[in-house]
């Protein structure tokens, strides 16, 4: 899913601006929260290509935004089919491409109480966003409603999505937590055992 | 105002000349209206830290504050009961097997009060939990949920202002697990109770206000840190102090 498709999908619903849509997509799409750093680069780029425009003013001559200065965009049609394409195309699976994976893969002994201290702070970070994901949740049985809307369904399971993936997360870094410490043990009594047979050896 | 405070606790357990960590310096606090959700996988420690707080083990260091006054750890066991201001979810099948529910949730006020009052409040208390109709049903008739329920029933019948639930969604379903956390929490928020529960599985801790977790005898609690912030790493050279 990128920042892309979701605001071309939210001008296509609406007519929108900048900050409204960013607004928009956090209550549409409550698990995922874009910075404005990456939504205002996909209005630009959408506008480069041609599958969005900047809104007219009304046949009156009045300018449509109530807001003086700000740039309202509406879809066009290629943003249309576009959308409508990438909407009914298959979608890969997204890869995983978490940095402490990459330290962790990396990274020397000397480097792991280091890595332990991040293992606990990622795993405080996931901590906070189940509470997060956990104020936005209604119960499950909300969705088993026989008038439920199915978007209704796909932003719960957006939410249940990302909260099995944390759960996941979690336990992994625990682990790899657990496995560190023990690691520095080791490389601590190896260290040890080498300075003290160095020591020994200059006795002699 | 804090209701439950653990300070520093740490506990291990000996197996012969190995010590095995269960509580590295665990430090929690818990205030009323709460529901405060502790992962762990199986054989983490939770049972032993939800133990200590309700005064029944002692730690090996460290201290635990009930409603701003230490408990004596493992001294309350030896008297035979746990704080009457706690309420413990565990576990236990009934004292007698034959008992009716509504006698087993009576069970804990006998001895203070007469047998109609104590009936009175154990069936407002199977009610509260939504198991009314299992008033007199027996322990073996009843399905896992409902002993969950009937057993919520019996530590709130004292009107605890802690509760300590030790995995009240284990073997449970789906919707039972939301049940049974959406009943601990609204216990929290009605009657400004202070519930710590711990959890096998994390999305069981949604539910919750907060979240915490258990592993290798460390307990991580989300921190929301400022944007920018410079945190001094590392804080501990390994998993000790």
């Amino acid at each position: 899913m990128s920042v892309k498709h979701a605001v071309l999908g939210l001008v296509i619903e609406r007519p929108g601006y900048g900050y409204e849509l960013i607004q928009r997509l956090e209550q549409r799409i409550e698990g995922w929260r874009p910075s404005e750093t990456a939504v205002y680069p996909a209005l630009r780029s959408l506008r480069a290509e041609g599958m969005i425009r900047a809104r007219e003013a009304a046949a009156d001559g009045a300018v449509v935004s109530a807001h003086r200065g700000v740039v309202w965009y509406e879809a066009t049609e290629v943003g249309r089919d576009e959308f409508r394409a990438w909407v009914r195309a298959p979608t890969d699976l997204a890869p995983q491409r978490d940095p402490f994976w990459l330290k962790v893969a990396f990274a020397s002994p000397d480097d792991l109480p280091w890595l332990v201290e991040l293992a606990r702070e990622l795993e405080s970070a996931c901590l906070e966003r189940m509470a997060e994901l956990g104020e936005h949740g209604g119960p499950v049985e909300d969705l088993r409603r026989e008038e439920v809307e199915w978007r209704e369904i796909g932003q719960a399971w957006l939410r249940r999505t990302e909260a099995a993936q944390l759960a996941v997360r979690i336990e992994a870094v625990q682990q790899i937590r657990a496995a560190m410490k023990r690691a520095i043990q080791r490389h601590e009594r190896s260290v040890g055992a080498a300075s003290a047979r160095a020591s020994e050896s200059s006795r002699r | 105002m804090t209701l439950l405070a653990l300070e520093g606790v740490s506990k291990s357990h000996w197996r012969g000349r190995h010590e095995i960590v269960v509580l590295d310096d665990v430090s929690l606090t818990l205030d009323p209206g709460e529901l405060v959700a502790i992962f762990g996988q199986r054989a983490a420690g939770k049972t032993t830290l939800l133990r200590i707080a309700a005064g029944i083990e002692a730690p090996d260091a460290g201290a635990v504050r009930f409603d701003g006054r230490e408990l004596g750890g493992g001294r309350l066991r030896r008297l035979g009961g746990i704080h009457p201001r706690i309420g413990w979810v565990g576990r236990q099948a009934p004292f007698a097997s034959g008992m009716r529910m509504l006698n087993h949730v009576a069970l804990p006020l006998l001895r203070g009060s007469r047998a109609e009052e104590a009936e009175r409040r154990a069936t407002r208390a199977l009610r509260r939990v939504g198991a009314g109709e299992l008033a007199s049903a027996r322990w073996h008739e009843l399905s896992d949920a409902e002993r969950t329920l009937v057993t919520i029933a019996h530590a709130i019948v004292r009107e605890p202002a802690l509760l300590l639930a030790d995995d009240p969604t284990s073997g449970l379903g789906v919707e039972e697990r939301e049940t049974v956390l959406g009943l601990l929490r609204a216990l929290a928020e009605e009657r400004h109770m202070a519930v710590l529960a711990t959890v096998p599985e994390i999305p069981d801790a949604l539910r919750s206000h907060r979240v915490m977790s258990l592993s290798d005898g460390e307990l991580i609690q989300a921190t929301r840190h400022a944007p920018g912030e410079v945190i001094a790493f590392p804080r501990r050279r390994d998993g000790r102090a």
